[in-house]
């Protein structure tokens, strides 16, 4: 307890004054940035129909590749934004001839806003995979602007990396398809089951309810944390649990029966982990969405079968199943694209301490590939190979699953 | 849950053992961090189970305050997280008006534009985004984070809002036109008080969302008194010398009320969107 009363009072006290001015800064910037859309905009709905009015789009481009070059910015973005006011220009003139003035108004700051910081953010992607960025060459771009460009090389690089040391791209693609495919069964399977359990008439079923829905509502990163700890081998809850469970067959550490599981170290051991706790955290999702699904099918249909002499069997798999599907196969969809995209747990549950290889999937690879190890144009050559895997797969899900629609749905 | 049959005892007793199991594991671990938080000195290592330790005590919280920068963290945390919901919330209700209520050229490239930028997945933008901001002297601070949070949240909000306006019935602003309303009066005198329930909900759900937010945040911000709660916990829980009882201490008390936010919130969303669809 024994803390320097300066450092204390320094640890207590909270810089308010810096946090203030930055946000007024920024609120002043957004919405000087509005004021200037919407000036910008009813100035082209003025001057839309004058001759000028193109070559003075162009000259505007020419004006921003000309300031931006200046103050050396990347090429990319020199290219991105000059030509805004040409594609701005045509389609003023060619596309709204002058009418829609209060849609354009109302929607043009929080479009352009979102187009400019994700589009670019895109193309800048893009561009950076034909060329190489590193942490040493990262410096002289900031600097003057320039990268050196290397064609494909990144991309031969995706799928031709791997050696003692590091694993190849589809070793990494193998788990990942693994662990996507393990979380969606386990998700599906135990909050089908607690579902059905809540969806009966008994008392506390909401109070269930609530607690069963803790690992949804609490904080992802604390609960990560925590179970990575409670994964320590002598002191997590876990191999507790499992060697008072040894204990009743007369089987300890002492008499060499069994040795404690390596959670941290051993890479199975590390991916089985990462596992359970992906699973516990994403129950809850399945079992609320599942027991809203079966509280919308009317209890007349089960009482129509009983009349027509329907096993509970044929009742769960002729009127349950399907009118259940509606919500299952889009939460299984999201379910996907959130198990794939799972940086966050892989990331927690690896980086830190203790083994990093053998449990990565292809998104927490490439956080580090960028992150720990700053290989940046790789990375982004990495990122462009898995969002054209996941757009397949999302597609191929999503045709899957209308095929198979039943039209038996009210 | 009134048309449902009344259970047979046994069937009741099996259900209830089950959901209990259920619970139990569903919160365990969350009690074990509210255990480890209450033991004395800097350690995990204990082997009993028994839930408030025999010699609890809150020297751990004391420690949290007192060594390290607690309350920065959460004030940073919550500074980025307000303004980036607010933010969401004003930018994108104008927008969300204009999609929901009128024809234009470019309205359906818009409203699918803003729906993949949901697709895409977040890991994909954040090495772009982080190189962007460093190029741009935006790293550390809070503005490059709250932009970062924006991108994600905006389309987000206009998607919610686009959909709980089509909701509201027009004849209200063609009244208000025939007065002498602006289009702009009509929006915010007339649309917007109805809507409160759909911007409490915009507001909460961007709110959480840029609150439990961790990857983005560890990449752009790095000096000690920028960082938000989430890094501030993963410092306590990196290095050599785990503090874990700190680290449990901060955890319990960022914890409750993001625990009890997310139920207010959820209560919110039902009510918000059933009261919507009982007006259209």
């Amino acid at each position: 307890m024994a803390v320097d009363p300066k450092v204390m009072e320094q640890n207590l006290t909270v810089h308010v004054l810096p946090a203030a001015l930055e946000i007024g800064k920024l609120l002043l910037v957004v919405s000087l940035l509005v004021l200037f859309i919407v000036g910008f905009v009813k100035l082209n709905y003025k001057m839309w129909k004058s001759a000028f009015y193109m070559p003075l789009m162009v000259a505007l481009s020419t004006l921003i590749a000309f300031g931006l070059h200046m103050v050396k910015a990347d090429y990319s973005m020199i290219a991105f934004l000059s030509l805004f006011p040409i594609l701005i220009g045509a389609f003023f003139k060619y596309a709204l001839k002058g009418n829609y003035q209060s849609p354009i108004l109302f929607a043009a700051p929080a479009v352009f806003g979102v187009f400019l910081l994700f589009i670019y953010p895109l193309t800048f992607n893009f561009y950076l995979a034909f060329t190489k960025l590193n942490l040493k060459t990262l410096s002289m771009w900031i600097e003057t602007g320039t990268i050196e460009f290397v064609g494909f090389k990144n991309f031969v690089n995706v799928f031709t990396r791997g050696s003692e040391v590091e694993e190849t791209f589809w070793a990494i693609f193998a788990r990942t398809v693994a662990w996507t495919g393990i979380n969606i069964i386990f998700h599906f399977f135990f909050g089908m089951i607690l579902a059905l359990f809540m969806h009966t008439k008994i008392r506390f079923v909401s109070f269930y309810r609530t607690l069963i829905t803790i690992p949804w509502a609490a904080p992802g990163l604390v609960l990560v944390l925590a179970w990575r700890g409670e994964f320590h081998s002598s002191y997590g809850f876990v191999n507790q649990l499992i060697s008072m469970f040894m204990q009743l067959f007369n089987c300890t550490q002492q008499n060499g029966c069994y040795s404690p599981i390596e959670w941290w170290t051993n890479p199975i051991a590390l991916f089985a982990s990462i596992c359970i706790v992906n699973v516990w955290l994403g129950v809850p999702f399945y079992a609320v969405n599942i027991l809203s699904g079966l509280q919308s099918i009317p209890m007349s249909y089960y009482e129509a079968a009983s009349i027509d002499g329907a096993s509970r069997w044929q009742k769960f798999t002729k009127i349950t199943v399907p009118l259940l599907k509606p919500v299952v196969v889009p939460a299984m969809i999201l379910d996907m694209i959130w198990t794939f995209n799972n940086v966050m747990v892989v990331y927690l549950m690896t980086a830190q301490r203790g083994g990093s290889q053998g449990a990565d999937i292809l998104v927490s690879d490439l956080y580090k590939q960028a992150f720990t190890f700053t290989r940046y144009s790789f990375a982004a050559a990495y990122a462009i190979v898995l969002f054209i895997i996941l757009g397949a797969m999302s597609f191929v899900w999503l045709k899957v699953s209308k095929v198979g629609e039943s039209p038996a749905s009210r | 849950m009134s048309i449902l049959q009344k259970v047979s005892l046994p069937r009741a007793i099996i259900t209830h053992i089950a959901l209990w199991i259920a619970c139990v594991i569903a919160v365990f671990p969350f009690l074990r961090v509210v255990t480890i938080s209450l033991r004395p000195g800097n350690n995990l290592f204990s082997t009993s189970f028994s839930l408030i330790p025999p010699e609890a005590t809150l020297e751990n919280y004391y420690r949290l305050f007192t060594e390290r920068q607690f309350f920065q963290w959460v004030f940073n945390s919550f500074v980025i997280t307000s303004t980036t919901a607010i933010l969401g919330v004003v930018l994108a209700s104008t927008a969300a008006y204009a999609f929901s209520r009128y024809k234009f050229p470019g309205r359906m490239a818009g409203l699918s534009f803003l729906l993949m930028t949901q697709m895409i997945p977040g890991t994909m933008l954040i090495l772009p985004q982080y190189l962007i901001m460093a190029k741009t002297n935006m790293l550390d601070t809070y503005m490059g984070l709250i932009i970062a949070y924006s991108v994600g949240t905006l389309p987000f909000s206009v998607w919610v809002l686009k959909g709980y306006f089509d909701t509201i019935p027009r004849s209200l602003e063609e009244a208000a036109f025939v007065d002498g309303c602006s289009e702009m009066q009509a929006f915010y005198k007339i649309v917007l008080p109805l809507s409160k329930p759909a911007l409490a909900i915009v507001f909460l759900f961007n709110f959480m969302s840029s609150w439990n937010e961790v990857l983005v945040a560890y990449t752009v911000l790095g000096k000690p008194e920028m960082k938000t709660w989430p890094l501030g916990l993963m410092e306590l829980q990196a290095g050599f010398n785990v503090a874990w009882g700190q680290f449990a201490a901060g955890s319990v008390l960022i914890s409750i009320p993001t625990i009890l936010l997310f139920f207010v919130s959820s209560k919110y969303m039902m009510s918000g969107l059933t009261l919507g669809a009982v007006k259209g």
